[in-house]
């Protein structure tokens, strides 16, 4: 398997939604991000894709997102974390998260389909690693989400909800 | 070309314990690649496989684990393998499945995140597929951290109830083009 990288953002100071686009293909992508933190402690981190919106990049925040995941807790016993026709699909189970320890931070690993078709959903899987506010453990989500509408979707978005972004280096790379 | 560049190959050749593998994370990348391939054991005994880190000076680290991992048997139901179920932060469970003597081979993929980083944890994902003390299949799925801020240059596959024999890991450092 190759990747071949096609956009990235470190980000360094306060950011309220990072912006990965620059799909063009039928093919595979996949996003990593790691080391990303957040301005609030216990805030949370939501997913959305994007559109290309006459020219400008546009996080899609109608209420389409169908998502269905296992929770994963150090801590506890794992659980279900699914929804429909929801504005965002949150991060680990829609658990606060902990960024106020020295080296808590966030990592993740999306990978991305169908995001260039016009007359096909776009669907996403995920792998989610934060460290928990209400438990100050390890939690992240294994499953996929889907945006069920029929148009062509130019990248991913990752944002803050009640928070913005303050580090973490975010990738898009094509699967080849 | 691609950005998953190939670091570190290590071959088991001989029976052993544990395999170390160092000196493969640095500051050229944050995010590593790890797909450990053909593992089985010398004997007729089955054993689990865990992951720990090894430090810049050399030294494996046995504390601070957290990890979370769906348990997926093909012939009973499945569990949650988590930390404070088996009270053990020494290791990450689980690294590459549970090997057993061939055809009972096992296998995986990880991802490791800021492993080198003196002001991060090293956070893990991955997935594993083995076979073992027939008929059982096994995969697991999960998530792990190490939470310490040290400098992270290595890890080790632990074999804690039998020898393994075979088995190759290969390691690839996902560069990002700034």
């Amino acid at each position: 398997m190759s990747l071949v990288q096609v956009n990235t953002a470190t980000i360094t100071s306060a950011t309220a939604d990072v912006q990965l686009d620059g799909i063009n293909t039928d093919d595979v992508y996949v996003v990593f991000a790691s080391g990303v933190t957040i301005s609030v402690n216990t805030a949370y981190l939501q997913l959305r894709v994007t559109k290309d919106v006459t020219g400008t990049t546009t996080t899609q925040t109608t209420a389409n997102y169908d998502y269905a995941t296992k929770t994963l807790k150090a801590n506890t016993s794992f659980s279900n974390f699914s929804g429909v026709n929801q504005t965002r699909k949150y991060v680990a189970g829609a658990e606060p998260i902990s960024n106020d320890v020295a080296g808590e931070n966030e990592n993740f690993l999306f990978y991305l389909y169908n995001f260039n078709n016009a007359s096909e959903y776009s669907f996403v899987t995920c792998e989610e690693m934060i460290i928990g506010s209400t438990s100050t453990n390890l939690q992240g989500d294994i499953g996929g989400f889907v945006y069920t509408v029929a148009e062509a979707h130019n990248g991913f978005s990752i944002s803050g909800d009640s928070c913005t972004i303050t580090g973490g280096t975010f990738t898009l790379y094509k699967v080849i | 070309m691609s950005n998953l560049r190939l670091i570190n190959e290590t071959t088991v050749t001989s029976s052993v314990s544990n395999v170390n593998v160092t000196d493969v994370f640095s500051t050229d990348f944050d995010i590593y690649k790890i797909v450990g391939d053909n593992f089985s054991t010398a004997s007729t005994t089955t054993t689990e496989s865990y992951l720990r880190f090894i430090n810049s000076s050399g030294s494996v680290i046995s504390a601070d684990y957290n990890f979370a991992s769906l348990y997926m048997p093909a012939d009973t139901g499945f569990s949650d393998i988590r930390t404070d179920n088996t009270g053990d932060s020494t290791k990450i469970h689980y690294a590459s499945g549970n090997p057993d003597q061939v055809p009972d081979v096992a296998g995986c993929v990880l991802y490791i995140f800021n492993p080198y980083s003196s002001s991060s944890y090293t956070f893990n994902t991955g997935q594993q597929s083995s076979h073992y003390s027939n008929p059982r299949f096994l995969t697991s799925k999960g998530i792990g951290v190490l939470k310490q801020t040290t400098s992270i240059s290595g890890f080790q596959f632990m074999f804690p109830s039998s020898d393994v024999s075979s088995g190759t890991i290969k390691t690839y450092g996902l560069r990002v083009d700034s």
